[in-house]
């Protein structure tokens, strides 16, 4: 993993000076009074010390003998990954607009058909129950307060 | 309140109808986790963590504890039938359990697990209910320098003690520390790297982070896998081992109960930690350590047992010094603070309520968990067979709600998401979450702690060390620090010579 950590460490090494930095603009105080910029600029430097020394090291090694390991599993994992995150992203954008239970329903409908690869009948059975039993037991069993939208009930 | 004396009184307190029901409940639930393979304690903790919000604080910790060593109960079955670990720390239990199952005798190994379990379970918890008490005496001692040093030899520890690169663990660790300075800085009451969002002056939420950390990306990564290996589909008869199965294993459970106990005591000490440990010692002195890895019975029932004395080891320090020692703990603590009672030397006389019940309904717990592993382990081996495309949406869902559920606000649901993505990306290349977990939660508490130690100083640092048990703390950081040195530069040297 020698290459990718040339990758993470540098954007560490970049957030550890970022974080070097505001904490001189809001002042490190006196020692004795320690501010509110102490703190971050003195752990933010010790992060940037260290992401400097994983970044370094990752330089510097050797490259490995066999091929780089690989970094999906197989080569159409990151289909389910991306397609979750993206339905995870869509119950957020949604969410206050179309409500709770459609949009629990969507997102319930569009994970078993589509990554999960279930059935048209199955997956609608199920994305109604989960979203109507959800909202019972949520709503009114615990007393959340969930967004109406086009179904309200 | 002696120890005695404080387990009846917690006794009358866990066995109220609500905190019996939420025990049960809990200890079901962490099964029913610690069987599905994919979903670990620390995601199903921070799954639920929202539900129980509208619980009095004893009831809210009864239930996730037992959700803790409850999955510690349930992860065996599957190890045992599927060769597939229920979650992390039933790695090992696969070893034997599984080579056991495919001689014919997944019964007895089942039923070891959990006898051993229990065993363990409950003598760990004598340990907690004795020691417990006297650590608070013993931190009622501390002041700030102290929980500076404390806190730091414990990050140091628990970064020592990953899996991966050390150096990556102490980044992570640095990194939660850094995570916790977003928000009002509480001495000055200035707004630290807040850039105006209204939703970060209160900080970087903490239960969305470990939700996203824990429960969301565990899933991701879960969703990589492929299908899962066949079931074992004979009939397992007779739970019961044999007598020779009994005197095998009763040094092993003794040995790995111990173990785990002091294993979960030092931050750092997870439960993956202990039962590997187990595994290796078991093999080390057993008379014939090649038989191991075909399917004896003390290659299950060391692990077993170290895996679940831990918690109890675990819960001293969080109870009595308000130091969580690995991330199950660590979202423990949230859950505490999140209601108001602040764990430490002060939570025996502050909330003696929260702490009794705690661990009496400990013992209640196990008990009810025997019965749950054993007759019941039919359903279990159903629930297997149900395919995990299934189960992810409606683990999303809990997720998504119980996010929601803490402000009414999508905001959490956008940092749970964002963190969820970073705890994948951080697995893929390699950094351990566990540091950045506890120096986040610690690191407000580790951060005000060290600004008034240098008041109390007047900026010298010689208090850290003048002070005697803080010295201590800090010499072992040091010490840690100067051993995952050293390696590296011996291997460097030995490289360019």
């Amino acid at each position: 993993m020698k290459s990718r950590d040339t990758g993470s460490s540098l954007i560490f090494l970049i957030l550890g000076l970022s974080f070097v930095a505001g904490g001189l603009r809001m002042g490190l105080g006196p020692l004795n009074a320690p501010g509110a910029g102490f703190f971050p600029a003195v752990i933010g430097g010790l992060f940037t010390l260290l992401s400097g020394t994983l970044f370094v090291r990752a330089v510097v090694a050797e490259k490995p003998d066999r091929e780089k390991a690989n970094f999906w599993r197989e080569e159409r994992s990151w289909v389910r990954v991306f397609l979750s995150l993206l339905s995870l992203v869509f119950f957020l954008a949604a969410l206050n607009y179309l409500g709770y239970i459609l949009t629990t329903a969507l997102f319930i409908l569009f994970l078993l058909k589509v990554v999960g690869k279930k059935g048209w009948t199955v997956s609608i059975l199920i994305a109604i129950a989960a979203s109507l039993g959800s909202y019972a037991l949520f709503r009114m069993g615990l007393g959340v307060l969930l967004p109406r939208g086009w179904i309200s009930l | 309140m002696d120890s005695i004396a404080g387990l009846f009184y917690g006794l009358g307190i866990a066995l109220q109808p609500q905190n019996i029901f939420f025990c049960f409940l809990g200890c079901f639930v962490g099964t029913l986790i610690g069987v599905l393979p994919g979903l670990g304690p620390g995601g199903a903790l921070a799954l639920l963590l929202p539900v129980t919000f509208a619980l009095p604080p004893s009831t809210a910790i009864i239930m996730l504890s037992g959700i803790y060593y409850g999955a510690m109960y349930g992860g065996s079955t599957t190890s045992i039938l599927i060769n597939i670990p229920g979650e992390a720390a039933s790695v090992v239990t696969c070893l034997d359990g599984y080579q056991m199952a495919r001689k014919g005798r997944a019964g007895p190994a089942l039923g070891m697990a959990a006898i051993a379990s229990f065993i363990a379970g409950t003598i760990s918890l004598f340990g907690l209910l004795f020691l417990a008490p006297p650590f608070a005496n013993f931190a009622l001692k501390f002041s700030s320098p102290e929980y500076v040093s404390l806190i730091f030899c414990g990050l140091i520890l628990v970064s020592y003690l990953g899996a991966g690169s050390k150096l990556k663990a102490f980044m992570m660790g640095t990194l939660g520390l850094l995570l916790g300075t977003i928000g009002t800085d509480p001495i000055e009451g200035i707004e630290r790297f807040s850039f105006g969002v209204p939703y970060l002056m209160d900080g970087v939420g903490l239960i969305p982070v470990i939700m996203g950390l824990f429960g969301i990306s565990e899933i991701l990564l879960n969703l990589e896998e492929a299908g899962f290996a066949g079931i074992l589909t004979e009939k397992i008869k007779n739970l019961f081992p044999t007598q020779k199965d009994w005197k095998d294993s009763a040094w092993p459970i003794v040995r790995g109960t111990v173990l785990g106990f002091f294993v979960g005591v030092i931050p750092g000490g997870n439960t993956v930690i202990s039962s590997t440990m187990s595994y290796a010692l078991e093999k080390k002195i057993s008379k014939h350590p090649e038989k191991f890895g075909t399917g004896v019975i003390e290659g299950v029932a060391g692990p077993e047992s170290a895996n679940n004395s831990g918690p109890s080891g675990s819960f001293i320090p969080l109870l009595s010094l308000g130091i969580p020692t690995n991330s199950t703990m660590a979202l423990l603590l949230a859950s505490l603070m999140i209601h108001g009672v602040s764990p430490g030397p002060f939570l025996i006389s502050q909330n003696p309520e929260v702490f009794w019940s705690v661990i009496a309904s400990m013992y209640i717990g196990n008990l009810m968990l025997l019965a749950l592993n054993l007759p019941l382990l039919g359903l279990w081996i159903q629930v297997i067979k149900i395919p995990y495309a299934f189960f992810f949406p409606v683990i999303f869902l809990f997720c998504l709600l119980g996010s929601y559920s803490l402000g009414n606000t999508v905001f959490d649901i956008g940092v749970m998401i964002f963190f969820g993505i970073v705890g994948f990306l951080m697995k893929k290349y390699g950094y351990e979450s566990a540091p950045l977990v506890l120096a986040f939660i610690l690191g407000p508490m580790f951060e005000d702690h060290f600004r008034r130690s240098l008041v109390l100083s007047f900026g010298s640092f010689g208090i850290f060390f003048e002070r005697p048990i803080s010295a201590v703390f800090l010499v072992l950081a040091i010490l840690l620090l100067l051993i995952s040195i050293f390696p590296a530069l011996k291997r460097r040297k030995e490289r360019s010579a």
